[in-house]
């Protein structure tokens, strides 16, 4: 899509690369503009282009936990992810470079709900509980527990006594709870903090998080967070997961 | 010999000290303070918390948080200061079945001893703890201004935590009783304490004979550190709404790092001129933006919001001297007591109206716990002659015609004493007299508290005024009032002796006692599990680690490998048993881990 050419007669326009056609800037002679990049668009105007794909959610992403959801729970060993969700070598930690500021560890509310991203499509008025109740059950027996809670979290809010929303939200629940916590190491492990104060800032946590970071103490256990928490017990752990995935948290 | 604790249950802190070895000491609770808040908490899962972990959640689960119970221990639901906790305190206060405050906690009703006695059972835990053996006996200080009933729910608190209180003493007797322990000296000392919720000043006489008397206290019981606090939390507040437009006291997760924040900064503001406050992620916005809160907070910022709650507890303190019969110049010193006096202005202000320097030979925090332990070991060994004259906190008299209030023993009087009143009938050929025996400060006799009644009867028949009663009040050293009306002419007499009530029954404090019993043994219970599975995890630790190298030294022979084959064995069964959690277990796996453990270190110790 560049301008090839002297364009002697042209206007120069503004580009995402310039480059001058002899590699030398001459006073009082025009110059041409090569365009590498994509075309520059207006506001509502169309670039022709598809969209970037959005960037990856940090954190727990839901196939990490995707097992039937019948029999004994065991939990395989997670491979060390770095504070983006890239798996580190063997025998290396988790910790966050502080100097770089690093996207989100969670998804922001702009990024849509999890369904909206799985299913490629939006929300609809259409999409009423009919469609969600399948979602849920469909994605709880695939152990998409996360997932599955959010359906049924929207079943509950369009019918608060929905009885097998409300039975499938509570075992949804649980079982995320069971599972952090497995991935805690237990109740009793006590939890440290390494990361300094001064970079906590640099960790892109929302203020739920920090909240359980500033709580953190020289010899805190999991339970004990749970229990200043004020959060849902799977919240919490959700977190406390988290924190320790984005190198805020080590378990000690 | 049984060792008797001191515990100081304080309003918003609590502190327990024993005397060992002719010296007192005060324990530090497991986290390594020395103090421990005096709060209780219910978790949704039903987890009792006590202490500081039950203060780091109060804001976040604000409803089910019991602070500040002393406020209402022995008071009536309908007395002016359950009144004004119905309308501050965040947790449900509901009126009990004696007419008494209840607190309800999740799905529980509690009594305010119960409260009180979840704090105490914790400060005995701890020095249990320390001592590594039982405690059953405890000396518990109440502010100077508490009633009988008021002290009568303090020993019945101590009681339903399993703790016989051989003795109630006052906060101020026992700060100067550590102060004065092991000097000579015959003083007027002004014992100035500002805890956390409250204020007190108290004139004390100490002699060199050992002897500690109050000649006067006063206070104020809704001013302390908290109102500190809260200065600091609204000055950041404010700050943060000026730059963001958001209200943090909306949000309980960023209040309660607030009161944590304006907490420690307070504390460190006494030790240097400026500090940093840095709240990341303190809350999200709208947009769902993480915001921070980061400010510089100098101790003349906190001097300035400060300034008229420091000039409130002198003020106070002016009105003491004077109900005493003093002048600032009597005192010859000042004892400061509570973690607030540790800060420079409080100090400064105190110096100044007093115009000494206050004694710096005490720590704030421990004074009262150490003197109640000093205490409670002169109780126990008879050679110690430590002497502590309290006085009564409030005037004691009757009820005469016109509904006034008849004074026998003064306020401040130092007890034991005893005193007597003439009194005549108001009626011709009048045969019975009703005696209303009555405590407080007012003149008009239904503005203050009915402690007891009787009549005395059978009086000769004759015109009014004409027979004479005799009306004798007597309070002995462990504050029993006991009143007794004479007929002088016949002789005739009728007396009553005033037990506090507390607001439960002897049914109710039973099934109470059980209760605390029963969670205590069931704590101790998840202790011992507990410990149990940090040694068998420490064993298995220590076996896995040294397991290459046994492996090493027996490859070359068959002799060894068997026992190589039984650890792994019984490494596989300690992780079953860890999983399970079951205490007998875990504590039989651990001696076979011990055993292979001391087998593996011989084994490499020889290479």
């Amino acid at each position: 899509m560049g301008r090839d050419g002297d364009g002697a007669e042209e206007e120069p326009e503004a580009g995402l690369a310039t480059a001058w056609q002899d590699g030398r800037s001459r006073a009082g002679q025009r110059v041409s503009l090569d365009f590498r990049g994509a075309p520059l668009a207006l506001p509502g105007e169309s670039t022709g282009r598809s969209e970037p794909p959005p960037p990856p959610l940090l954190g727990l992403p839901d196939g990490a936990f995707s097992r039937p959801a019948t029999g004994a729970l065991s939990v395989p060993p997670l491979p060390a992810l770095d504070a983006w969700s890239r798996q580190l070598p063997p025998g290396t930690g988790s910790r966050r470079p502080s100097s770089i500021p690093p996207p989100p560890i969670f998804p922001t509310v702009e990024s849509n709900d999890a369904l909206a991203l799985v299913g490629g499509t939006r929300l609809t008025e259409e999409d009423g509980p009919p469609r969600l109740e399948r979602e849920m059950v469909e994605r709880f027996e695939l152990g998409d527990f996360s997932g599955a809670l959010r359906a049924a979290e929207l079943v509950l809010g369009q019918h608060p006594d929905h009885a097998q929303a409300k039975e499938l939200s509570a075992a949804c629940r649980d079982k995320l709870a069971a599972l952090y916590l497995a991935r805690l190491g237990g109740g009793q492990r006590l939890l440290g903090r390494v990361i300094a104060a001064s970079d906590v800032r640099w960790l892109g946590i929302d203020h739920r998080a920090g909240f359980l970071l500033s709580q953190v103490g020289e010899r805190t256990s999991v339970e004990e967070l749970l229990d200043v928490s004020g959060m849902p017990r799977h919240d919490a752990l959700g977190l406390l997961a988290q924190l320790v995935d984005a190198g805020a948290l080590e378990v000690k | 010999m049984d060792k008797v604790i001191g515990i100081d249950l304080g309003t918003f802190n609590s502190c327990v000290a024993v005397v060992e070895g002719g010296t007192p000491v005060v324990i530090a609770n497991r986290g390594g303070y020395k103090t421990t808040p005096s709060m209780v908490a219910v978790t949704e899962a039903g987890k009792r918390l006590v202490g500081h972990i039950a203060k780091r959640q109060a804001v976040t689960n604000a409803e089910n948080t019991v602070y500040a119970a002393k406020r209402l221990i022995g008071r009536k639901f309908q007395s002016p200061q359950v009144q004004a906790a119905l309308k501050n305190a965040a947790y449900r206060i509901t009126e009990g079945p004696h007419d008494d405050p209840r607190i309800q906690l999740r799905d529980k009703v509690y009594s305010v001893p119960e409260m009180s006695a979840m704090i105490l059972q914790e400060m005995r835990l701890i020095a249990e703890d320390y001592l590594g053996s039982e405690v059953s006996k405890a000396v518990i200080t109440v502010p100077a201004y508490f009633n009988d009933g008021q002290r009568q729910a303090t020993k019945d608190a101590g009681a339903i935590a399993g703790l016989d209180v051989i003795r109630i003493i006052n906060e101020p007797t026992a700060a100067a009783l550590a102060y004065g322990y092991g000097k000579s000296l015959d003083r007027t000392v002004a014992v100035y304490d500002l805890g956390g919720g409250t204020f007190d000043i108290s004139i004390l006489e100490i002699s060199s004979a050992g002897v500690f008397k109050v000649i006067s206290t006063a206070g104020d019981t809704f001013l302390g550190g908290e109102d500190f606090d809260q200065r600091v939390i609204d000055a950041l507040v404010s700050g943060f709404q000026q730059e963001h437009d958001i209200d943090l006291r909306q949000d309980r997760m960023a209040l309660q790092r607030l009161k944590d924040a304006a907490e420690k900064t307070k504390c460190e503001l006494s030790a240097v001129l400026e500090t940093e406050v840095n709240l990341p992620f303190i809350i999200s916005s709208a947009r769902n933006e993480a915001l921070h809160l980061q400010r510089l907070f100098t101790r003349r910022e906190l001097e300035g919001l400060t300034s008229d709650l420091v000039e409130r507890t002198i003020r106070i303190c002016e009105q003491t001297i004077a109900d005493a019969g003093l002048e600032k110049g009597d005192i010859e010193e000042v004892i400061l007591v509570g973690g607030m006096t540790r800060m420079p202005s409080v100090q400064a202000a105190v110096a100044r109206f007093f115009g000494r320097e206050p004694s710096k030979g005490v720590h704030p925090d421990e004074v009262v716990a150490l003197g109640a332990a000093i205490q409670g070991a002169a109780l126990l060994d008879a050679e110690q002659d430590v002497v502590l004259l309290d006085v009564t906190p409030h005037t004691l008299g009757l009820m005469v015609v016109g509904g006034y209030f008849e004074e026998l023993i003064p306020q401040n009087c130092t007890v034991p004493t005893s005193r007597s009143k003439i009194f005549t009938t108001i009626r011709d050929n009048q045969t019975a007299v009703k005696i209303l025996v009555m405590q407080g400060e007012s003149k008009r006799a239904d503005e203050n508290e009915l402690l007891g009644e009787f009549v005395l009867t059978g009086l000769r028949r004759a015109p009014a005024g004409q027979v004479e009663i005799e009306v004798t009040f007597e309070i002995n050293a462990d504050g029993i009032v006991s009143v007794n009306a004479k007929d002088l002419e016949t002789g005739k007499a009728q007396s009553i002796t005033v037990t506090a009530a507390s607001g439960l029954t002897k049914e109710e404090l039973d099934t109470m006692v059980e209760e605390a019993k029963g969670y205590a043994v069931a704590r101790r219970g998840d202790e011992t599990t507990e410990k149990a599975r940090q040694e068998v995890e420490t064993s298995v630790s220590e076996i896995q680690k040294l397991l290459p190298k046994v492996e090493e030294v027996v490859a070359g022979s068959d002799f060894g490998r068997d026992a190589i084959e039984k650890a792994r064995a019984m490494l596989e069964r300690a992780r079953v048993v860890l999983k399970e959690g079951d205490a007998k277990a875990l504590k039989e796996q651990h001696e076979g881990l011990q055993r292979t453990l001391r087998m593996f270190k011989g084994v490499v110790g020889k290479v």
